[in-house]
């Protein structure tokens, strides 16, 4: 039963980390843009 | 440049459900094989976790395909997103393979047809996105990144057939016919909550590039 605990938590972590950087660079990317149309 | 669409909102919502539901069912409700033990239950996240990068890169193949053609930076960019959730998906793929070959045949990993060809599609895949650093030039980087995608599509179908084609430790690939309904529909679900996953992260991936472009757009203005 590890080895498929193991590989179920490998698949919700990459793909929850994976989620969560492109969640945060599209924070940072559209901040970016508003700021600079206000510019 | 309009907000993201609340349907993108709502999609990750259902693959975070579904996915929720299919590992619950994979890891705790559906029984153990009575051969391979609690380690089959990785299959349940490893098969549909390869049909969806097959997906992926097939998606790559059409957007690069299009770019070559039209020349719409849409289309490059829908290619560059699918890649990248497309080489996770490979990468998970192996890594929980990988978990089930330990206890199954007694290694981590051996330079079997199936496995050797996997990793170098997502070898092939990487490159594709390290090629989108080499250039600073959209039109040029698009280019060549798309010939890579083209090319690099070719490697699916020698991974799907590479169990037929060569002596293989890998087993040969499961049909409707050779597995248990209980087993066909918990991949089922799975690779439906993989595919929810996917466009979900896709279509982020995709916007995050369109903004990226559009602020690369006003720096070169800028100079």
């Amino acid at each position: 039963m590890e080895y498929a605990v193991v590989g179920y938590i490998l698949i919700w972590s990459s793909l929850g980390w994976f989620a969560w950087n492109t969640r945060r660079r599209l924070v940072e990317a559209e901040s970016l843009l508003e700021s600079e149309e206000y510019q | 440049m309009g907000r993201s669409s609340p349907l993108v909102g709502w999609l990750g919502g259902a693959a975070l459900t579904l996915m929720l539901i299919g590992s619950a069912i994979g890891l705790f409700f559906v029984a153990a094989d009575a051969e391979q033990g609690e380690v089959q239950r990785l299959m349940y996240v490893h098969v549909p976790a390869a049909w969806t990068a097959f997906v992926a890169f097939f998606l790559v193949f059409i957007g690069s395909v299009l770019y070559l053609v039209q020349r719409d930076p849409r289309a490059d960019r829908f290619a560059a997103a699918c890649a990248e959730v497309g080489v996770v998906f490979i990468a998970l793929t192996l890594a929980t393979g990988m978990l089930w070959g330990k206890p199954t045949w007694g290694v981590w990993w051996t330079w079997d047809p199936r496995l050797t060809t996997t990793a170098l599609l997502l070898a092939v895949f990487v490159g594709y996105l390290a090629i989108r650093g080499f250039s600073d030039d959209p039109d040029r980087r698009a280019r060549w990144s798309a010939v890579v995608g083209i090319l690099g599509f070719i490697q699916v179908p020698i991974v799907y057939l590479s169990v037929v084609w060569w002596r293989t430790l890998h087993q040969p690939p499961s049909s409707p016919r050779s597995v248990s309904s209980e087993i066909l529909w918990t991949w089922m679900l799975n690779f439906l909550a993989f595919l929810l996953v996917f466009s979900y992260l896709a279509a982020r991936r995709a916007r995050l590039a369109r903004i990226e472009a559009e602020l690369e757009t006003r720096q070169a203005y800028d100079v």
